[in-house]
């Protein structure tokens, strides 16, 4: 499996695991076939994972069916099974349409067939930092705010809210949008914002109706020494 | 997008060649840079608040390509947006990939550190080691949290028709149920894919064949691929939007009412005190350069704008229609396309329009009273002839265009030459409608950009100037100023040899009026201005100086232009020579059929204003 600094996106070629349709051209390890060649790689970059699916934790498996023509590009393409995610599709059909094979044979003359492919989208593995790359302004809870246990079993993630302030500077809404890969820290992170005071934008030193995005870092260990400084609120240059 | 200085110039430019020579964007300039790729993905919400990842990357062509992308400026409104770099690197020719270090992501202020507008900001991204061949790449995570127009969405998406661009994508993933209109040009859709409640829109466009900028065009907007993309059913729709917004904005509080009545205090009329009130607007609010949509689009307070005596467009709007309302006049905002946009998308965008202007429906005038030096009544050129949405009635108009009516330049020069071949001599010039707008503020630059400097690129090398600025700091109908010059040597005595015009000093150029830069061929719609402008020269030459030849006197009309050159001696040694120009376009945009049908005739107008007096 090849992982991206990213997220994961894994590959699993398969020949002949769904039956093929009337119209498409026959599988490509069809009796006295010789199936075509690969000439380009058929492991996804990381940059393949769109941006926005990792943003948004989209993940899935996508079967693209495509068909492998005698001249050794590939025709036309079907999504088989969806990640649930059109996005992610497009993303898998895009990178099969860039293949090129040296085709297959049937009786010494390059013929078209049909194959298929298992593009994985995993977020599995993604690193907090690009949970941090997503922006926002960072809180680092002490090990005071850490839910019962959590620090004893080595719990730490980064999760991802928008909170809505009213034209007081008071929290009225906190809506999580990524959370880490655990729940717990996932619930504590709405208390530990609610305990925060939070400056959001004012005009004429009045605050004001704002939304903000803030990066909750769970970390045992605290505040990381390079992120001094790092209060996310802009600074001149 | 630029902001008004921008503005001003561009007019100038247009117009004035003489103002600025050089400055002009060249014909037939090599494309800077490539768009290898520009993926876009966006996801919109019920609610209309989005996210939208860029993933671009540039191939830079030219050491001005470099130039450009060495760094990129990213804006956004804390609050309202967030912006985010994924990922931003320098691809070097070699395939070596330079990452930009977190220290080269800047953040900093927005378009001004002003109180009330620090909510603007913006991530400046410096690319290391950028060299023509390269490519620069960078992945961007954009949120709007929450929509400016309640739950709506809309965005636009331009690909100017000079730069190269290939795999370009939008894709746009929404609810299925919301409706959108489209204004697609030469983009090409895919079929609409619907999964889950969700629809996902594509559109796709390749440019390999770019088209040459060509000068006086208008904008891109109006001539290139692009695609807009809004919720709004209508304009009309979108115009009770935003006024809700600014609802009680514009609230007359009593210090308002009592400003407004000491300013009128005597003057009767709705349109007297209407042009007092616009005119301490004009003069006594300081204009923050802010872009409409990079500041947002709801105005601070009449009342704030007021006693902060600072804003930007749309709080001098604001603020007017406060002081007009505490004298019983209704006023209401307009949207408008402040560059060159002529126009008005199928799809209701606000982002179509980047400033806003007041409309008083019972006078029916458009006012800009960010223009500065705008005459009650008078809109500077760039707010000439657009299309606008006003925001009060929902109503699409269009704004009245400087015509040759009531836009024109006056100017009378007096030289005498002596007989070593040094010139002095006076110009005097009256400018009225848009033009007294544009040279107030030409003049206005001239005193902060240095005197010497303006008169030496006008006039040439060896010329001593002073200017007298006239009533600049008024907004009376006409405008008034004059310049005294002294030139040593500025002809060769005794010649043969000819008269240069230029040894006067002339505040516009006709040929730039009349033909533009006169390309061979156009293929773009342009830019063309109407004006009345007549020159009236008068030279009086040395004892020892005689005119062999004098240019042709002569009259040449073509479609919407009559141009006459007029020279006589009413002496031996005194020559008078007067050129009268009627520029009458009924837009203020012409086409490449229109140019094709006149080009032959501007050209002989060109030559004959080359024509110059032979002396010996």
């Amino acid at each position: 499996m090849r992982r991206s600094a990213l997220a994961g996106i894994a590959v699993l070629p398969l020949l002949a695991a769904v039956p093929a349709k009337a119209a498409d051209a026959a599988f490509c390890n069809a009796p006295g076939m010789t199936q075509p060649m690969p000439l380009t790689s058929h492991a996804p970059p990381p940059e393949l994972y769109p941006p926005l699916s990792a943003m948004m934790g989209e993940s899935g498996n996508t079967l693209v069916r495509y068909t492998v023509l005698a001249s050794g590009i590939v025709g036309d393409t079907s999504i088989e099974r969806s990640s649930g995610s059109l996005r992610l599709d497009d993303a898998a059909v895009a990178f099969v349409k860039a293949f090129r094979f040296k085709p297959a044979m049937l009786d010494g003359k390059p013929v078209d067939c049909s194959r298929q492919i298992v593009i994985r989208w995993s977020l599995e593995g993604s690193s907090p930092l690009s949970m941090a790359q997503i922006g926002g302004t960072p809180f680092y809870p002490t090990l005071e705010d850490f839910p019962p246990g959590a620090v004893d079993r080595h719990e730490d993630g980064t999760v991802i809210a928008m909170v809505l302030l009213g034209d007081k500077g008071t929290i009225e809404t906190i809506l999580p949008m990524l959370g880490s890969k655990f729940a717990d820290l996932n619930s504590a992170t709405v208390d530990y914002i609610r305990k925060q005071k939070i400056a959001g934008p004012t005009v004429n030193g009045v605050p004001v109706r704002a939304a903000l995005v803030i990066r909750v870092v769970w970390s045992p260990t605290g505040r990381p020494a390079d992120a001094a400084g790092d209060t996310g609120q802009a600074h001149q240059p | 997008m630029g902001g008004r200085l921008h503005r001003l110039l561009w007019v100038l430019l247009v117009w004035g060649a003489i103002a600025l020579p050089g400055a002009a964007v060249a014909a037939d300039t090599p494309a800077a840079f490539e768009v290898v790729k520009s993926h876009i993905e966006i996801e919109v919400e019920a609610d209309g608040s989005y996210m939208e990842s860029r993933q671009l990357v540039f191939r830079i062509l030219t050491e001005q390509g470099a130039k450009t992308l060495r760094q990129m400026s990213l804006g956004y409104t804390q609050g309202y947006q967030s912006y985010s770099v994924s990922a931003a690197y320098t691809l070097k020719k070699d395939g070596t990939r330079i990452d930009v270090q977190n220290s080269s992501i800047l953040r900093g202020y927005g378009a001004s550190t002003s109180p009330g507008f620090q909510d603007l900001q913006t991530l400046n991204v410096v690319f290391p080691d950028v060299e023509v061949g390269d490519e620069v790449a960078i992945t961007t995570l954009f949120r709007q949290l929450r929509p400016w127009f309640g739950a709506s969405y809309s965005e636009e998406f331009i690909y100017s028709a000079d730069v190269p661009a290939h795999d370009v994508s939008i894709a746009l993933t929404a609810p299925s149920d919301m409706t959108f209109r489209i204004d697609n040009a030469q983009m090409t859709a895919e079929p609409d894919e619907t999964l889950g409640g969700k629809t996902r829109h594509v559109w796709r466009f390749d440019n390999s064949a770019p088209a040459p900028p060509e000068s006086e065009e208008v904008d891109a907007y109006d001539r290139s691929a692009r695609l807009v993309i809004s919720t709004f059913a209508d304009y009309r729709s979108f115009a009770q939007t935003y006024a809700g917004m600014l609802k009680d904005r514009a609230t007359v509080t009593p210090e308002i009412q009592q400003l407004a009545d000491k300013l009128t205090d005597g003057i009767r009329g709705d349109r007297e005190q209407a042009r007092v009130l616009y005119e301490w607007v004009s003069m006594h609010i300081a204009y923050v350069n802010i872009v409409l949509g990079a500041g947002g689009f709801v105005s601070h307070r009449a009342a704030d704008v007021l006693a902060n005596e600072y804003g930007d467009c749309k709080d001098h709007v604001i603020l007017l229609e406060a002081l007009l309302a505490a004298k019983g006049i209704d006023s209401m905002p307009v949207l408008i396309d402040a560059e060159r946009r002529f126009t008005m998308s199928s799809s209701p965008s606000p982002y179509a329009f980047n400033h806003l202007i007041t409309y008083v429906p019972e006078l029916h005038l458009y006012l800009d009273s960010t223009a500065r030096y705008a005459p009650f009544g008078v809109l500077p050129y760039l707010d000439a002839g657009k299309p606008v949405v006003r925001i009060g009635d929902g109503v699409t108009a269009r704004t009245p265009m400087a015509g040759a009516d009531t836009a024109s330049i006056h100017s009378v020069e007096n030289i005498t030459i002596a007989a070593n071949g040094d010139v002095e001599g006076d110009t005097r010039v009256t400018a009225t409608g848009a033009p007294a707008v544009d040279l107030r503020a030409l003049v206005e630059q001239v005193q902060t950009t240095g005197e010497v400097n303006y008169f030496h690129q006008a006039m040439g090398p060896g010329v001593e100037a002073t200017l007298d600025k006239g009533n600049i700091g008024d907004l009376a109908p006409a405008y008034k100023f004059s310049a005294h010059y002294r030139t040593t040597n500025a002809l060769n005595i005794p010649g043969p040899a000819m008269i240069p015009f230029n040894v006067a000093y002339k505040p516009f150029s006709f040929t730039a009026l009349i033909a533009g830069s006169l390309p061979p061929t156009r293929t773009q719609t342009f830019v063309c201005l109407s004006m009345a402008a007549d020159e009236d020269l008068t030279i009086h030459l040395p004892d020892n100086v005689k005119v062999m030849a004098l240019p042709k006197s002569e009259t040449l009309s073509t479609e919407d232009i009559d141009l006459t050159l007029t020279f006589t001696t009413t002496n031996p040694t005194t020559i008078h020579a007067q050129w009268t120009a009627h520029v009458a376009h009924p837009a203020p945009t012409c086409t490449p059929a229109y140019y094709a049908r006149v080009r032959a005739a501007l050209v002989k107008m060109a030559a004959a204003l080359r024509s110059e007096i032979l002396y010996q």
